[in-house]
């Protein structure tokens, strides 16, 4: 968000102390609610009378208590959930993380990771506002490995301290195949995608699906990355869930299923996930840049 | 090919092959006759997907000793037995093939020059162009009844184009980034002269959503498109891009279906599929 405009976004936010946490929430807020986009604020007492008070009580307050009790998955679908026909196609999120609740940071560092998830994968812009005088460095710490982008000045910028998750492998499972691929080379690429989905036990009929998106993702990350001679793509199994991602150094902008891209590139990306019911596409981030990670679902689940 | 016969082929692609072989193999299946084949060297599967596309076997279908289309040795000498024990077995003809990719005239061609003499038995002699020696074109045209012309409108051995009077066939995989394949496509469309066009995509595997975007938007406006035998992916694929532009439009026809059946014919009339 660097002004009016609202898209899907995790940020950090640093303040010190309650009054500059309800000075940058209102102006978050305020942003937000010219650009058409709805409003949900987990905060304190003190932010919220602030925040009622400057934006006239268009903000839909919930409870800081949520934000642990809840699993975040299901929280981002009741955040969601408030978009309707929101003119600015994003709800937006302001969370003060009650850390007094959950102590252990390995939580917080759960939490944070997973955000940025649903993030890529639902219209959101979550602010996390972090009080730079409470809770030690550590906190600190793991709030700036975590958020991809800092809010600074009243500007988002990309957060340099990032950490990508790290963990084998990053999309969960059996490491089925790590390789990289020429991107220009597409019909030996779609051959080798089958056979090693077929090693990893689709059927024909969702390896077809499956090697559709990726043939579009492959080619949607080449021209994101100005054609490169080789991308690094991975498949991994979890039962009998398959996941493929195609990391894309330059960052991939997330594709949301009720808005069509404006770019042709992406647009192509976007309507092969629409024409494979049992494939699902998320943009996830990878370092500085994405990973595209496609995924073959569940038979019984698709 | 009709019944009877021995007739040869020169093929510039393995998409050639499969579709040309697959349509010898379909065609003497609805005929109720038996299909041996013999040297296909790895290119069983592929075969055997455009044998389920054309509707004549199922999926997961494998050939056996029993089923009308059958591997047999690639042994010369082995032949005439495996004919005879078609025509005994109650087929009313026998259809021989399989893939020549080695130089020379191959060693089943004296096998089945007597054979075809004596036996209702049809043999395609597929040879691959890049094989060929010096001189063996004017050889292999002494020694056959025809020679099939398969010439393609367009074929770079990942997609093959082909025409059969107002239809085209489009075969293999095609994504955006063949500009040529889809400018083939596109000049063979318009040399229809504005009639409506017809494409038959049943043995196209593969269409990614540029291609298909670029080819609906060509084709699909007046005078109009019919896809035939479209697989369930390209049909949802069509769909969406036609939904999104309400001045294309695109008929979606189901190939010919067929029925499957587990044995010998009842009687010489053919049409049974096993």
């Amino acid at each position: 968000m660097t002004g009016t405009d609202a898209a899907p976004v995790h940020r950090c936010a640093f303040h010190a102390g309650r009054e500059q946490a309800g000075a940058i929430a209102a102006d978050l807020c305020r942003r937000a609610l010219a650009a058409g986009s709805p409003v949900v604020a987990h905060v304190d007492d003190g932010v919220q009378a602030l925040l009622t008070r400057r934006t006239a009580g268009a903000v839909v307050f919930a409870p800081q208590r949520a934000l642990v009790e809840t699993p975040l998955p299901a929280l981002a679908d009741v955040w969601t959930s408030h978009l309707g026909t929101a003119p600015a196609g994003v709800v937006t999120v302001v969370c003060q993380q009650p850390f007094a609740l959950a102590p252990d940071l390995g939580h917080w560092h759960t939490a944070e990771e997973t955000t940025t998830a649903l993030v890529a994968e639902r219209p959101l812009a979550v602010t996390c506002l972090i009080d730079t005088g409470e809770g030690g460095p550590e906190r600190l710490a793991l709030a700036r490995a975590t958020h991809p982008v800092l809010w600074c000045d009243g500007a988002d910028v990309p957060n340099p301290d990032l950490v990508p998750p790290a963990g084998p492998p990053p999309t969960g499972g059996v490491l089925v195949a790590d390789s990289t691929l020429d991107p220009g080379a597409s019909a030996e690429n779609r051959r080798w995608w089958h056979a090693r989905l077929t090693a990893a036990g689709l059927d024909r009929t969702r390896r077809e699906e499956l090697v559709l998106v990726l043939h579009e993702a492959v080619g949607t990350v080449a021209a994101l990355d100005g054609a490169p001679p080789a991308l690094r793509v991975r498949i991994t199994r979890d039962g009998t869930e398959v996941a493929c991602e195609v990391r894309c150094r330059s960052g991939c902008p997330p594709l949301l299923p009720h808005a069509v891209p404006g770019d042709r590139r992406l647009l192509l990306l976007w309507l092969a996930e629409k024409v494979s019911p049992a494939v699902s596409l998320a943009v996830l981030p990878w370092g500085a840049g994405s990973r595209l990670v496609v995924r073959a679902l569940d038979p019984d689940r698709a | 090919m009709t019944g009877g016969g021995h007739a040869f082929v020169l093929l510039d692609s393995e998409e050639a092959h499969t579709q040309v072989v697959g349509d010898f193999v379909v065609e003497g299946v609805r005929r109720g006759e038996c299909v041996l084949l013999a040297g296909l060297g790895g290119r069983e599967q592929r075969l055997w997907s455009r044998l389920r596309r054309a509707g004549v076997v199922g999926e997961g279908w494998q050939p056996s000793a029993t089923t009308a289309v059958r591997l047999v040795p690639p042994d010369p000498d082995r032949l005439p037995e495996a004919v005879a024990g078609a025509l005994a077995e109650g087929y009313p003809g026998v259809r021989f093939s399989g893939a020549i990719t080695t130089p020379g005239v191959n060693a089943f061609e004296a096998a089945v020059a007597s054979l075809t003499a004596e036996h209702p038995l049809t043999v395609l002699c597929p040879y691959f162009r890049s094989t060929l020696e010096p001189g063996q074109h004017e050889a292999l045209t002494a020694l056959h009844d025809t020679e099939v012309d398969v010439a393609p409108v367009y074929d770079d051995g990942v997609f093959r184009l082909t025409r059969r009077g107002e239809l085209l066939y489009l075969a293999g995989e095609l994504d955006s980034g063949n500009a040529d394949a889809l400018r083939a496509v596109l000049q063979a469309t318009l040399a229809a002269g504005g009639r409506p066009a017809s494409w038959d995509v049943a043995d196209l595997h593969f269409l990614d959503v540029g291609a298909a975007d670029s080819l609906v938007a060509a084709a699909a406006g007046p005078p109009g498109l019919t896809l035939v035998g479209a697989s369930r992916l390209t049909a949802r694929l069509v769909r969406l891009l036609v939904d999104r532009h309400p001045d294309r439009a695109v008929d979606l026809v189901d190939a010919p279906a067929d029925v499957l059946l587990d044995g010998p014919p009842d009687d010489a009339g053919g049409g049974a599929l096993r």
